[in-house]
């Protein structure tokens, strides 16, 4: 069977599943009465939470971040484990006894102000919309590569197929559909890496093998040093980005993880609090099961790379030798690889700098075929010019980094069910958290921001209508940002982070740990947090800033960190100049870290 | 005569094999071309009709137009049988038209009315049916006006006019007034305010107190007066009476006077035993005496519904009774100088009123902190065994004061609903489920209410605990298919279905709200009042409840008669075979609310997603 039909039998095949144990799950008439033991063993919520907390990014996106640049990548590694255990433990526990479900619930009640309600749903939705873009653009990478489309294309069928998941399909909800989707996706994440660490290394466990020494007595790391450095590229474990901009992105990750709205969620599902802990360190075993291939995944995906597309004898590939199903050619027809044979030899050749003119290199790419059927960009860089000192040839090729994990078992030339399973793996990754953020989206405005703030009166019927109303517009514009987007997956996820960690999670920290904190700090702290952070992001991304003009360095993805301590700085100064909080507040905020016993009632 | 007469469907098969021959002797056979008229409003119906094929609407011309434009009540098809009401009448009421070709079988009215006379059973049936009809008729009538027909209010007839006195007449001359009158009762005018002398009030005052005769009548009056609006319903005033251990009422609208009901006049009424019973057992001076009264409860109710009073209404009425025997039972087995400090709540459909017949016990005791009471827990062992004896059978939850689980001081009280609250495990959840309903019965109700006041303080804004609180109200399909029609398997689990989705969802609505009130529908007119709910969705609601609980009381005493041992196996259970056409058409539309309100439940409480 080709590996196309495998690939939609596959994702199918996990759709069924999925919908399968939705409809299993579902309410039924021959239960019984408050059986007990019907609640959800901690295994099985620390496998649903994984699967809501793994994105495209993580699972599309990140290997091939790590691959392209190298050490600096573990910042997103550090901040994402980092960020988890964070929020398991400092803010989960207390927001679950103040009892309420949404951030701007809690900031509502905890601010005792519409005010501050309001701008808490709006960072909410500013923070998933961010997210859910980047979602978009995974699925799009997928269903482009495996319907053989263009990646706009792509994306327009994943927003389809999104919308019916989470809007019409209402599966999301189900604990064990979600633990479906997580075994789906970590066995479509490890056994590919299992095969390629096997085949490059000998060893079995991606984490081992990543320290391993391969037959030229060289270790991996090493080999990917030399390969890198003569090929004109940086070495692979050099950082480049300066210290403090790694060291702000992490903690922006970090703290960004605990203002996600969609994860905080999944902490008061479970019965008990004892079980809350238990099923998030399942989680993070869970979480570090992925996480740890990753390094791996990243460093043996770039190794094959390299050496399959430079050819055992780091002269190039032909391009007329490629078969009609090569993966070559497929990325390059999803318009996420291209080809610009500067120097004529018909050859692909791979090595540092940009083989076109766009940003970050990135290829206008036409309807026109060149000589060798290969497509035509554009903006194709003339000319072979090269620096002969560092590299043996000019660089024909253009990689989006996205597509790593989804090309490593084609590249690898693993075999085809392996190739299927990756891409139903993908799939899930991206529809588990892009349906979470569009309940969370829809929920923000229908019940948040219509019924709670402008108008009680609305009834259901319309309540839900502006649910649906809303997750349509925030797919649609989801999908504009999948088409068009900022950066890669895992970066425009890292802004999302970004916004979380200067607007919300200094709101939440000051609210459960400083009882002074009163509405006037609050709103001004948020303001402040959000507004720095999306100008600095808006500015570097789109307003055409560079990178000479960063803040002390640092990249739009770090500048989270100093929105957040902005947004600490401005609202305790404001909430000292202005009055206290009323005192059933501050007994509120008391009794979440130091619990109060019942039975104080007398009768009189 | 005619074989193809099907005696296997109700009510029919409830025949003796003697009768089902009788009926078939007498039984014609009509043949009706479509659009002919079997029956026409105003004429002297020939008998109660069969469909054996075909299709008959019932239907009644509109109003003022004789354009032939008409208002079509129901459909009958094959197996249905009408025209049972206007044989008894005597006179149709509406016109039946053979919308199709249609065969008959016509029972003629002689041999119906025959039928209901020796067959008790099927004369239940058979008038349940019609009352069940009628019902409808009532609701599809163009005023909308879901007056409960059956159920006569205060003001249709019941109340006397008062005789009143003003202050300063003697006491001799009101006694003469009210020989004249006829009357036992005096209300005396004093300034705006009215008050009540009755005979034996002037006996005693005269008898005992040796008030002199031409003392102020105004004097003796007592001026807390139990009062009751005109449009309330007759039997509200009932309960009242039955709740206050009193004779009258007052009938007070838009603080008007309006007249006195009379206890007596009441009980003509409704020719039930109700408050017979009540007086049994107050009179009662032991617990053997107390036993005797409470034997007579479900007799009392099956003779309220046989009568086609709304369960809804017969519910409280049991309650009240119910209440009222464990009141004094406790006061008779608990010393008097411990009472006030210990308090004794019925929970679980007890605690809201809900049930029908005697169920099990669901009852807890509160007591004060640090009561020194070395009896207690052998004292609360008699009492559960006690109340074994008289009928209430055993909780199988031992959810009762005979398990010390639940024989708490008020702390450990509040502790525990607390504890429940937080731990989400079913058990718990389930315990807090039975005591947010619960309901003081006897002792001292201050300690109830401190702990229920706390619990609602400590619940308030707590989302998350309201949301999984909420869940299991979901936990039960609604039986519809697909398409919305009754998933018909023959059989179906009202309570999951139906009756416990809004019992446990209005219970949430109305703890997250704090209303007082147990009783489901009660809880509903609260909840509507505060405008939590629409007005529109509350009445929907208790009418489908409404439903639900009549019709599965109808089944579940027609099984617990013909169970040798008395015991309906299945109380949840309806059966829709012996449902018929309309019945279900109304249980259809009951599930639709429920089915909607579940939904409402769903976004309220973030159930949805997730």
């Amino acid at each position: 069977m080709s590996v196309d039909m495998l690939s939609y039998l596959f994702i199918g095949g996990s759709f069924l599943l999925y919908i399968g144990i939705a409809v299993w799950a579902r309410a039924g008439s021959t239960k019984e009465f408050y059986v007990a033991g019907g609640g959800v063993p901690p295994i099985a919520n620390g496998m649903a939470t994984a699967a809501d907390w793994m994105s495209a990014a993580s699972f599309i996106s990140l290997a091939g971040l790590i691959s392209f640049i190298g050490r600096d990548g573990s910042a997103y590694l550090m901040g994402w484990t980092g960020g988890y255990v964070l929020l398991a433990l400092l803010l989960a526990p207390y927001l679950r006894k103040f009892g309420k479900f949404t951030v701007p619930d809690f900031v509502g009640d905890r601010y005792y102000s519409n005010t501050a309600r309001t701008i808490a749903v709006i960072c909410t939705i500013v923070i998933s919309f961010t997210y859910v873009a980047g979602q978009m653009r995974g699925v799009g990478i997928v269903f482009s590569r495996y319907l053989h489309v263009d990646i706009n294309t792509g994306v327009v069928v994943g927003m389809a197929i999104v919308f019916f998941y989470a809007v019409l399909g209402g599966m999301k909800g189900i604990t064990y559909t979600q633990v479906a989707q997580y075994c789906v996706l970590i066995l479509a994440f490890t056994v590919p890496a299992f095969f390629l660490s096997a085949q490059v290394t000998g060893h079995f466990l991606p984490q081992i093998g990543l320290g391993a020494t391969l037959e030229s007595g060289q270790s991996v790391l090493a080999t990917l040093d030399q390969l890198s450095t003569d090929l004109g590229f940086a070495q692979y474990t050099a950082g480049k980005k300066s210290t403090i901009d790694i060291f702000f992105l992490t903690v922006a990750l970090m703290c960004g993880t605990a203002g996600l709205p969609h994860v905080i969620v999944r902490f008061f599902t479970v019965p008990r609090v004892k079980d809350a802990r238990t099923s998030a360190g399942y989680a993070l075993i869970f979480i570090a099961l992925l996480y740890t291939a990753v390094p791996g995944v990243a460093g043996f995906g770039r190794v094959n790379l390299i050496q399959t597309l430079n050819g055992a004898d780091n002269a190039g590939t032909a391009y007329a030798d490629l078969g009609e199903d090569h993966w070559f050619k497929n990325w390059e027809n999803a318009g996420l690889l291209a080809w610009n044979d500067r120097n004529g030899d018909g050859k692909i050749q791979y090595a540092a700098g940009a083989a076109f003119d766009g940003k970050g290199g990135k290829p206008a790419l036409t309807e026109e075929r060149g000589e060798f059927g290969q497509r035509v960009a554009s903006n194709a860089k003339a000319g072979a010019d090269f620096d002969a000192a560092k590299q043996p040839f000019a660089n024909e090729v253009y990689v989006d980094r996205d597509i790593m994990v989804l090309a490593n078992p084609d590249i690898a030339q693993l075999p085809a069910w392996v190739v299927a399973l990756v891409a139903a793996g993908a799939v899930a990754a991206a529809l588990s958290t892009a349906a979470g953020l569009l309940l969370v989206i829809s929920t923000a405005i229908s019940h948040d921001l219509m019924k709670k703030t402008i108008n009680p009166n609305i009834t259901d019927k319309q309540e839900l209508m502006y649910a649906r109303l809303a997750a349509i517009v925030a797919i649609c514009i989801a999908g504009y940002f999948g088409i068009n987007p900022p950066g890669f997956v895992a970066q425009v996820v890292a802004l999302a982070f970004g916004i979380a960690c200067a607007s919300v999670f200094p709101t939440i920290m000051l609210g459960i740990f400083y009882k002074r904190m009163n509405t006037q700090g609050a709103i001004a702290g948020m303001l402040v947090g959000l507004i720095s952070t999306v100008a600095y992001m808006w500015y570097f991304v789109w307003g055409g800033g560079t990178a000479d003009e960063y803040f002390l360095g640092i990249s739009p993805g770090g500048f989270g960190t100093v929105g957040m301590i902005l947004h600490f700085i401005v609202a305790i100064v404001v909430a000292g100049m202005t009055p206290p909080p009323p005192q059933e507040i501050q007994d509120i905020v008391e009794d979440l870290r130091i619990p109060r016993g019942a039975g104080e009632a007398h009768a009189h | 005569m005619p074989s193809s007469f099907n005696m296997n469907n109700l009510p029919f098969s409830l025949l003796t094999e003697e009768e089902q021959n009788m009926l078939r002797q007498n039984l014609d056979i009509g043949y009706f071309q479509k659009g002919e008229v079997l029956m026409a409003a105003g004429s002297v119906p020939e008998g109660v009709y069969v469909i054996y094929k075909g299709l008959v609407s019932e239907s009644e011309a509109v109003d003022g137009e004789d354009d032939g434009q008409e208002h079509v009540f129901v459909q009958y098809q094959e197996e249905d049988y009408f025209g049972g009401w206007s044989a008894i009448k005597g006179k149709a009421i509406h016109d039946f038209t053979a919308v199709e070709e249609t065969i008959c079988h016509i029972i003629p009215t002689k041999t119906v009315l025959d039928l209901v006379a020796t067959n008790s059973l099927f004369a239940d049936y058979f008038t349940q049916n019609l009352a069940a009809k009628a019902e409808i008729m009532e609701q599809h009538s163009e005023d909308q006006d879901m007056a409960e027909f059956m159920l006569a209010r205060v003001c249709e007839g019941v109340i006397r006019e008062p005789l009143i006195v003003v202050e300063g007449t003697s006491v001799a001359e009101t006694t003469k007034m009210m020989r004249e009158k006829h009357v036992d009762c005096v209300l005396v005018k004093r300034g705006s305010r009215y008050g009540m002398v009755t005979g034996t009030d002037l006996l005693d005052a005269v008898v005992i107190n040796s008030l002199p005769l031409d003392a102020d009548v105004a004097e003796i009056a007592s001026y807390r007066l139990i009062s009751i609006d005109p449009d309330d319903y007759l039997f509200n005033a009932l309960i009242m009476m039955t709740q206050q251990k009193i004779e009258r009422i007052v009938v007070i609208k838009s603080q008007e006077l309006v007249g006195i009901v009379e206890l007596t006049d009441v009980l003509s009424f409704f020719s039930s035993h109700s408050h017979v019973i009540g007086l049994r057992i107050e009179r009662a001076k032991s617990v053997e005496g107390l036993h005797q009264a409470a034997q007579g409860l479900n007799k009392l109710i099956k003779s309220l519904v046989s009568h086609g009073v709304k369960t809804r209404f017969a519910m409280d009425l049991l309650a009240a009774m119910n209440g009222r025997i464990m009141a004094k039972l406790f006061d008779l087995m608990v010393p008097p100088d411990i009472q006030p400090h210990v308090c004794l709540i019925v929970m679980g459909s007890e605690g809201r009123g809900e049930q029908i017949m005697k169920t099990d016990q669901d009852n807890a005791l509160i007591y004060r902190d640090g009561l020194a009471w070395p009896e207690m827990h052998e004292v609360m062992q008699r009492f559960s065994k006690q109340l074994i004896e008289f009928g209430y059978p055993k909780c199988p939850g031992d959810i009762m004061v005979s398990n010390p689980e639940w024989v708490n001081s008020l702390g450990d009280w509040t502790q525990k609903l607390s504890d429940w609250s937080s731990s989400w495990e079913e058990q718990d959840q389930m315990n807090l489920a039975i005591a947010v309903d619960a309901k003081p019965v006897a002792g001292n109700p201050a300690l109830f209410k401190a702990g229920r006041n706390w619990f609602f303080k400590s619940l308030k804004n707590n989302d998350l605990f309201f949301s999984h609180f909420a869940k299991v109200a979901l936990d039960f399909d609604t039986p519809l298919t697909f398409f919305g029609n009754l998933k018909d398997k023959g059989q179906l689990d009202v309570k999951k279905g139906g009756i416990f989705p809004i019992v446990h969802g209005v219970r949430t609505i109305a703890l997250e709200h704090r209303i007082l009130a147990t009783n489901t529908f009660k809880r509903l007119e609260a909840l509507a009042e505060a405008g939590v709910i629409e007005e529109r969705h509350a009445k929907d609601l208790t009418e489908a409840l409404g439903l639900f609980i009549q019709l599965r009381l109808r089944q579940q005493i027609k099984r617990a008669d013909e169970q040798e041992a008395g015991v309906d196996l299945t109380p949840n259970t309806l059966d829709l075979q012996s449902l018929n056409k309309m019945e279900r058409d109304l249980l259809r539309d009951a599930f639709h609310i429920v089915k909607g309100f579940k939904k409402h439940l769903e976004l309220k409480y973030h159930l949805g997603g997730r």
